[in-house]
């Protein structure tokens, strides 16, 4: 389970001093639920997965991943969470098998448990036919299935996916979407970041969208599109970023402005 | 930290870089086959050098004809040749004439003036027809056939009524061209011989006189060189292999650490082991193992390369015995040094490539680094530094002397600095280690984007986005421009002989130089200026804080002159250094004693505390801890007094301030510290009654029942003075410490509250 509230970061900036990328947003996911993260690029999701996967830390509010505190606990949530993202490379000079093997020694399983879980992981995903072949001479869609693996291998109860399928193809976008249906009905908790529709559409029940730091709006699709009177997610993101420029604008020329 | 995490990152970036051809032949094969290589054409290029012929024309070679002994044989017209007593003289020579190609040179008897020969043999030589030319003047038969007659005249063979002789010397000439070897080899060749020829005219000019060959050279200096063949050869390679080892273990250490770093932040694998269950230690930790392994691997193959040469080289060249291979005890210590130097530099090339956001970038840091490094490494080359206690607290230079000294052999002189030599260098490993560490604990570095750095939009925006404290980086940015105009301001200026002029110069210097920038740059840098240079009172107990500020540096001005003592004993002040003090205490003698006071007291109380204490001070605790920030500080405060012995001490008094100002979040208590600290040491010259020498004793002033005469060190403060001086100043600073409890959390005055 993942409890994020009032969370907020800002960073350093030349021109602007500094940007706050996250402004006190606060959601929760559950076991066995795909919590949905939609927003357009610069929107903050990946400043927010990347705090919720301890790369990055807050500069405000709170973070807890399975009752880890993701500042205080790092090490706990770390071993609690499984991340996948378009940026996360591979090794070129280790095979899948190896590179595999070297993150399930880190999060300190076993011989035998990971001998196991590697059996299962690379039966799940499809790997045998290239357990031993180079990073570097992957395809794409091996490359991605191996960055689940690495994810995965340990069995973490929450998982992070961060425009997981940005750059793939589209057989190989739609079985990773299949894959990560698999891991909801295993009970997994997990965040699928994206700005595909369908694929949020075909995976979340609950979601959040979020434009320039803030969440526009939280909860039940069918809520959502019931209370903005869309019935296209599409259509609804759009409204509602629509909506917040417009908001801003007149904001940014108020009355007290204008009489200045 | 978890060891068997080290232990798994480090093995995987070995296995990494294993099967990483490119690196494997750059950092392991290349130098394995680069030094045989490059002595293999050493071998040859010297042996074809020494086995090639010359070829040289001789000018005027039959005015020579008849003369015994002779130095060429042949008739006129005829092919000549060096005569046979000359190749009988020495198995060496009779080597080099059997390399010397030597012809008769054509030139008609009205051509015959020396510069129309020296004209023509230099255009042969040019046009490489030949490659030195030997010129016989007209009349060194004639002349050599008066110095017989001379010798026999002499031995009462000859007439006696023959003319003394004039003081005209005619000697044969070399022509050649140093510039070209091989004319320049021809030409060493031809003097070699006319040596050998013009030792026999020597011994026959003797024989024939009846003069004894000792009146003319009486003894030849014998040395006596007991150095073993073994040593000669040490001495040699103790100066080449520390440079080569540190520059090799550098080296080999940057580049594994910009693939692991740089290159990983490029590939977006960073992010895949950041998310894994290994901290960031342990990560540090395994790079830092790789990239050490690597170091040590590069260094050590590379002197093993140069070793394998070097005995090859040496066996195939008459080189002298102190060209002689590498000794293989040498090899053994450097192996054994590189350990400690490849674990310093592989935490500084890891600092580095953390900070690079690609590998180029990681590049641009190496020549910083190398430069850096570059002159402590140059030490065991220089004859006249010698392994001290001094040197071995020095990073890196030290352990280049050390490995000169285990090379050559001095185990004694090694052994006694092994210790401080390597404490020191695993103290900067330690730092170097938590440096890299906290690169890869700052998200701003790990996560760094590649946007273009824009000077102008920098400064703008250190400006409007300044917050009511400088920054860090501006803190260090403003000691580094302080320490800059501050030595530029030292070696410019010389030193005057008045003391008017001294004084008026030093407070203008001080003032511009270290008073007026702090002030400016809190204006410029800083919201709240007054708070930046800690204009405040220290609150609380102020004026018991400040008495105590005042009462301390007193009560350990024994301990001080302990200090300054042992800091001389261990750098001894050089002559240059010793004469610009010397002249600094005439001036005193002219100078009153309040205007003293003011230059040497009140000015550096004032600006120094302002600039180090307050505006550095500030930006360093913004960021830092309370003692990082109070270290660094005192650093560059030491720095900035320019002579090595001041610097010391004054990094020790630094600290000290450091900490009171930090306790009290005052400058005041500071500026008191400091005044009473350089102003009790200005009065004890005016206290003291003069000595007739320039100097003055102490133990006859009024305070004269705290000091006693040593024949060492001059005046000292008595023993039972100096415990009980040091114990009360421990005391006051325990009650120091008590009174300024109010503001126990300093660093806590110093964050901004501008999020909240």
């Amino acid at each position: 389970m993942i409890v994020v509230r009032d969370l907020t970061k800002f960073y350093p900036d030349l021109q602007q001093g500094e940007i706050q990328a996250v402004k006190g947003l606060s959601f929760q996911a559950q076991p066995g639920e795909v919590y949905g993260l939609l927003g357009p690029n610069g929107a903050g999701k990946t400043t927010v997965l990347r705090i919720i996967s301890t790369m990055l830390k807050p500069t405000g509010g709170q973070v807890t991943v399975n009752g880890f505190d993701v500042v205080e606990q790092s090490y706990d949530v770390r071993r609690n969470i499984g991340f996948v993202s378009n940026n996360t490379g591979g090794y070129d000079r280790m095979t899948a098998l190896e590179m595999v093997e070297f993150f399930g020694r880190l999060y300190g399983l076993s011989e035998e448990r990971l001998q196991e879980r590697i059996e299962i992981v690379f039966d799940q995903l499809h790997m045998n036919g290239f357990r031993d072949r180079l990073g570097g001479k992957m395809s794409t869609g091996m490359g991605q299935k191996v960055s689940i693996a690495r994810a995965i291998i340990h069995d973490p109860p929450v998982l992070v996916f961060d425009e997981a399928t940005v750059g793939l193809d589209v057989l190989v976008a739609r079985s990773l979407v299949e894959t990560i249906g698999e891991f909801q009905e295993q009970g997994k908790c997990i965040i699928f970041s994206t700005h595909h529709m369908r694929e949020v559409e075909r995976l979340c029940e609950r979601v959040a969208i979020m434009y320039e730091g803030s969440m526009l709006a939280e909860g039940n699709l069918k809520e959502l599109s019931e209370i903005h009177e869309q019935d296209d997610l599409e259509d609804l993101f759009f409204d509602l970023i629509s909506n917040y420029d417009r908001k801003k604008e007149s904001e940014a020329i108020s009355p007290e402005e204008m009489d200045v | 930290m978890n060891w068997s995490n080290v232990k798994l990152v480090c093995h995987r970036e070995l296995r990494d870089q294993w099967r990483d051809r490119r690196t494997m032949f750059t950092t392991l094969v290349l130098p394995l086959i680069t030094y045989p290589i490059m002595g293999l054409i050493l071998v040859q290029v010297a042996q074809f050098v020494s086995e090639h012929s010359s070829k040289v024309d001789v000018y005027g070679a039959h005015f020579l004809e008849g003369h015994d002994p002779a130095l060429l044989d042949g008739e006129r017209n005829s092919q000549i040749s060096f005569a046979d007593p000359l190749s009988e003289a020495d198995p060496r020579t009779k080597h080099k004439i059997g390399l010397l190609e030597i012809k008769r040179a054509l030139v008609s008897p009205d051509d015959w003036t020396l510069d129309a020969v020296k004209d023509n043999a230099t255009h042969k030589i040019e046009a490489k027809e030949i490659d030195a030319a030997l010129v016989i003047p007209p009349g060194l038969g004639k002349y050599l056939d008066r110095l017989i007659n001379e010798a026999e005249h002499l031995g009462g063979v000859a007439d006696s009524t023959a003319p003394p002789l004039d003081d005209e010397v005619i000697a044969p000439y070399v022509i050649s061209n140093s510039v070209t070897d091989r004319s320049r080899l021809a030409g060493e060749r031809l003097e070699d011989v006319l040596h050998i020829w013009h030792g026999m005219l020597v011994d026959k000019y003797f024989e024939t006189g009846q003069i004894p060959k000792q009146l003319a050279d009486p003894f030849q200096i014998d040395q006596i060189d007991i150095a073993p063949v073994e040593s000669k050869s040490a001495a040699f390679w103790a100066r080449i292999i520390p440079f080569m080892l540190l520059m090799w273990t550098l080296t080999g250490a940057f580049y594994p650490a910009i693939d692991l770093c740089a290159g990983e932040k490029e590939r977006g694998t960073l992010e895949t082991l950041l998310v894994g269950a290994a901290s960031r230690l342990e990560i540090v930790g395994g790079k830092l193992l790789t990239v050490m392994v690597f170091s040590m691997l590069i260094s050590i193959f590379n002197i093993v390369s140069i070793w394998l040469t070097s005995s090859f080289v040496a066996s195939k060249l008459p080189l002298g015995d102190e060209f002689g291979g590498i000794p293989l005890m040498a090899m053994v210590w450097a192996t054994a040094i590189v350990i400690p130097l490849a674990a310093l530099f592989s935490a500084l090339s890891l600092t580095a490539a953390t900070f690079a956001r690609s590998t180029k970038e990681g590049q641009y840091y190496l020549m910083p680094l190398i430069f850096l490094c570059m002159p402590l490494m140059m030490v065991s080359m220089m004859p006249n530094i010698e392994l001290d206690l001094g040197n071995a607290m020095v990073p890196v230079c030290g352990a280049a002397l050390l490995l000169r000294e285990l090379v050559q052999g001095n185990m004694d002189t090694a052994f006694r600095y092994a210790v401080p030599v390597i404490g020191v260098t695993l103290f900067c490993c330690y730092l170097s280690i938590r440096w890299a560490t906290a690169q890869f604990n700052d998200e701003s570095v790990l996560f760094r984007e590649s946007e273009k750095w824009n000077f102008r939009l920098w400064i703008k925006h250190i400006y409007r986005y300044r917050k009511s404290l400088p920054t860090a980086a501006a803190a260090v940015g403003f000691g580094v421009l302080l320490l800059s105009i501050r030595f530029a301001v030292m070696f410019s200026a010389g030193l005057p002989e008045q003391w008017s002029s001294f004084a008026s110069k030093q407070s203008i210097t001080m003032i511009l130089s270290i008073g007026l920038p702090p002030i400016l740059f809190a204006l410029w840098l800083s919201r709240d200026w007054r708070q930046t240079l800690k204009l405040n009172l220290p609150g609380k107990n102020s004026l018991a804080l400040l008495v105590l500020a005042a009462l301390i540096p007193l009560l350990l001005q024994p301990l001080m002159v302990y200090v300054q003592t042992f800091i001389q004993w261990l750098y001894p002040v050089n002559a240059a250094s010793g004469a610009g003090l010397e002249q600094i205490t005439v001036m005193f003698e002219q100078a009153s004693w309040w205007s003293a006071l003011f230059v040497m007291a009140v000015l550096p109380a004032v600006c120094e505390e302002l600039a180090f204490r307050g505006f550095m001070l500030s930006g360093l605790q913004t960021e830092s801890k309370p003692w990082s920030s109070i270290f660094i500080t005192a650093a560059f405060f030491g720095l900035a007094h320019g002579m090595l012995q001041q610097s010391l001490n004054a990094f020790l008094v630094g600290i000290l301030i450091g900490y009171l100002v930090v306790r009290t979040n005052s400058l005041w208590v500071g500026v008191v510290y400091h005044f009473v600290h350089n102003g009790f040491t200005v009065l004890l010259t005016y206290i003291g009654t003069p000595k007739g020498d320039g100097d003055t004793s102490l133990t006859d002033s009024p305070i004269g029942f705290l000091f006693e005469s040593t024949d060492e060190s001059g005046d000292m403060y008595k023993p039972v003075v100096s415990v009980i001086a040091i114990l009360i100043a421990i005391i006051c600073i325990g009650l120091f410490h008590k009174l300024s409890v109010v503001n126990d959390e300093p660093e806590q005055l110093v964050l901004d509250s501008s999020h909240n």
